[in-house]
């Protein structure tokens, strides 16, 4: 199968270890550089560039920690993995988080001894099928009888399938393994439709042989948070993840950027203070166990949310993604920063 | 002298007799092996319990009996969304089964005719042969698979809307081939197979003349009775072209044909060999006794040089069978529904690692372990056949 589950059931029967006792940021400290899980090739979200270099709003998301923690964006070893692998890659403690457009839902949460931190991205399940082809295709529900290619292991699987029993349509499911083979086997003609998150099918598209020929229906049959996720049992770790994402919402929401950061830490407004750590007297960063700077390096290394979003899917990227559910609360999004105070 | 000193005597000689006989030692050393490797298993029992607490993963095998939710295409039992884990991961083996057992059959045909026309006297056919050997004993198999049904079979097959139609409703296309089924009820297999079973044994029975009568007057009452049971509730269903796919009749996807086709070439290759170098294996003075005695060459191979060939042959055979069986997994890869993919996606949505990387160990095992065991049986019968 495939090795890493073996592995870890290897482990699991003789590796005989206190788990608990080493902190992870200790540990990541100590080895000098933290081991981020990402996707293996997702444009906009985790991809190698020609020179091996590493692009996407997730794989900054990995930065941003490596800011607060080394004052070095670049002290990340990204660890690609498939959507079978991810669990298995945390919990055995190959990576220190896995920041993976990984969809938050409860058994994971609850079963698996990892823990989900914060949501960084909305995201639903949609159908990406050539307009070419089938023209009068509007919604998925006119799909009765169609092939519909999907990636087993995922939360799509499970929602493709109940989508159509739910709504007593028939079609015949193309299963593979591989990101890589369903974009192969969509692209031959192999389905009619594929079906996976909305932000996956503009990446996979921008793949396609052909990719002005194929539209991605507007219809959303579930609900995909993506969240970054940890081990379960270092709340200090779990913290500095969970408000690494706060940080960098709340950031857009006073309107700091990596352009005007160094005018900002002169600023006297209490709570870009408190965030920047020029509030006298604080030590809300040293409860993270980090130092007062550290949103003020996240900040001037990869940005805020907005600028993560709009440099990596954004309307200026080939993805040309809309910040939709995921604009600030302000402007009618879901996207809300948990006050750091 | 007493009957005590007797009775001592008899009961030393009796333990002396049976220590000989066991071997205190040997007893010692297997009495020690077992508890240690008691004491192995149990602490890693233990081990993994404790593990798993700590890093606090649910774990057991409560997880089969939920409903999988997942669909599997290709299914060979009637499976849906509804069904089990335990169900799902039934179909996948079944499916696996099914595969190995096609494989097994093609791959054996083709490769003992490829065998033999290496063998042959003619040139072109020898060369060929060789060729064909060459190339597929020599390419992976999961390249071979790739490249079948990404290369080949997607690229040459028409879409849909334009498959491909043969005689008798036959449609082929880039999702696979379409054929008329036909529906009948279980009452109608069940029936004519007592009937012809029955018929089987009276014909072994035949001594005197009126029971061939019995027999024509079997044949005659049971082929009306079949006829009869055909018209009645037997009814043939046509593939019809609908919107995206052609629905109805049989199906055999893409998948499953990528899959045989290259597992088959891929594995008749290496069966050919063994084969080849089995007959080339047998003493050549042996096959010309024969032909001394004046028996015809095919009479020497079927009587002399086959029979011994054999022994050569089925062990190397029985790992070519057992090695097939793993490689069905490799079906993962183009999406068939086998073991390997079914337990691969059960552990995606439950994540029970540990209890889906056993059941699927096992599956394979026991799987391997069949093969074997039939196949020593057929080397113990071939043996035992021809006077060794
Ligand atoms: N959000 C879903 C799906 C995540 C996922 O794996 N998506 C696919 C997109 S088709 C992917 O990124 N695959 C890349 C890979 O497995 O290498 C989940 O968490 O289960």
């Amino acid at each position: 199968m495939h090795l890493k589950n073996i592995a870890l059931a290897i482990y699991l029967t003789i590796i005989t270890t206190e788990h608990v006792s080493a902190s992870t940021l200790d540990t990541v400290k100590a080895r000098g550089y933290l081991q981020c899980g990402v996707n293996t090739g997702l444009i906009g979200f985790a991809i190698p560039d020609k020179k091996g270099y590493w692009k996407g709003f997730d794989v900054d998301y990995c930065r941003a920690v490596a800011a607060a923690i080394f004052s070095d964006p670049q002290k990340v070893k990204f660890i690609p993995l498939s959507a079978k692998e991810r669990f298995t890659a945390l919990q055995s403690g190959e990576i220190d988080v896995l920041i993976r457009n990984t969809t938050w839902t409860m058994s994971p949460d609850t079963s698996l001894g990892i823990e989900f931190t914060a949501v960084n991205y909305f995201d639903g399940q949609s159908f990406m099928i050539n307009k070419k082809k089938l023209p009068e295709i509007k919604s998925p529900l006119q799909l009765s009888g169609a092939s519909i290619c999907v990636q087993s292991g995922t939360s799509t699987e499970i929602n493709l399938a109940d989508y159509f029993k739910k709504n007593k349509i028939n079609y015949q499911p193309v299963v593979f393994e591989k990101f890589t083979e369903v974009n192969a086997a969509y692209d031959a003609g192999r389905c009619d439709a594929y079906t996976t998150d909305q932000s996956s099918l503009y990446a996979t598209r921008l793949q396609l042989s052909a990719p002005q020929e194929n539209i991605i229906l507007s219809d959303i049959i579930s609900k995909e948070p993506f969240a970054p996720a940890v081990r379960e049992g270092d709340q200090q770790w779990t913290n500095i993840i969970r408000w690494t994402h706060y940080a960098l919402v709340n950031a857009e929401e006073y309107g700091i950027t990596q352009a005007n950061i160094k005018n900002m830490i002169r600023s006297d407004n209490p709570n870009i203070q408190r965030m920047l750590g020029t509030e006298k007297g604080s030590h809300i960063a040293q409860e993270l166990g980090l130092d007062k700077e550290w949103v003020t390096r996240i900040i001037e290394n990869v940005g805020n949310y907005g600028e993560i979003f709009e440099r990596n899917i954004g309307k200026n990227t080939d993805l040309k993604i809309s910040r939709g559910i995921n604009a600030l609360w302000t402007h009618g999004g879901l996207q809300y920063g948990i006050p750091i105070r | 002298m007493s009957i005590y000193y007797r009775t001592s005597q008899y009961l030393k000689k009796r333990i002396f007799f049976f220590l000989e006989k066991i071997n205190i030692r040997s007893l010692l050393l297997q009495l020690g092996i077992f508890f240690l490797f008691g004491f192995f298993v149990s602490w890693i029992i233990h081990n993994t319990i404790i593990n798993l607490t700590q890093l606090r993963i649910t774990s057991g095998l409560g997880f089969l009996k939920m409903r999988a939710g997942i669909s599997i295409p290709d299914s060979f039992i009637p499976y849906s969304e509804d069904s089990s884990y335990t169900l799902a991961l039934i179909s996948g083996l079944l499916n696996t089964i099914l595969m190995s057992v096609f494989c097994i059959f093609t791959s054996s045909i083709l490769g003992l005719t490829i065998a033999f026309s290496r063998l042959s006297q003619n040139w072109l056919l020898q060369k060929l042969c060789m060729i064909y050997v060459e190339i597929f004993r020599n390419l992976p198999p999961l390249l071979i698979i790739l490249f079948l049904y990404f290369g080949i079979l997607q690229e040459i097959l028409p879409p849909v809307q334009k498959s491909l139609s043969l005689p008798f409703h036959i449609y082929i296309n880039q999702r696979g081939i379409y054929c008329p089924a036909l529906h009948f009820q279980k009452i109608w297999l069940w029936s004519s197979s007592i009937i012809c079973l029955s018929g089987f044994f009276i014909i072994r029975r035949i001594k005197n003349p009126f029971n061939q009568y019995i027999l024509l007057l079997h044949l005659m009452i049971s082929l009306a009775f079949i006829v009869w049971l055909f018209y009645h509730d037997t009814f043939l269903e046509l593939p019809k072209l609908e919107t995206f796919n052609i629905t109805g009749g049989r199906n055999i996807s893409l998948e499953f044909l990528a899959l045989f086709l290259s597992l088959s070439l891929y594995t008749s290759a290496l069966i050919s060999e063994t084969i080849r170098t089995g007959i080339e294996g047998v003493n050549n003075s042996l096959k010309e006794t024969g032909l001394s005695l004046g028996l015809a060459p095919g009479l020497v191979m079927r009587l002399i040089t086959m029979p011994l060939a054999l022994r050569i042959i089925i062990p190397p055979l029985t790992s070519q069978y057992v090695n097939l069986i793993k490689n069905t997994s490799l079906g993962i890869a183009i999406g068939y529904s086998e073991l390997m993919r079914i337990s691969n996606t059960v552990l995606n949505q439950t994540n029970q690692s540990l209890a889906v990387v056993i059941i699927w160990m096992g599956s394979y095992l026991s799987l391997s372990l069949i093969v074997s065991t039939v196949m020593n049986w057929l080397n113990k019968t071939t043996l035992r056949g021809h006077g060794h």
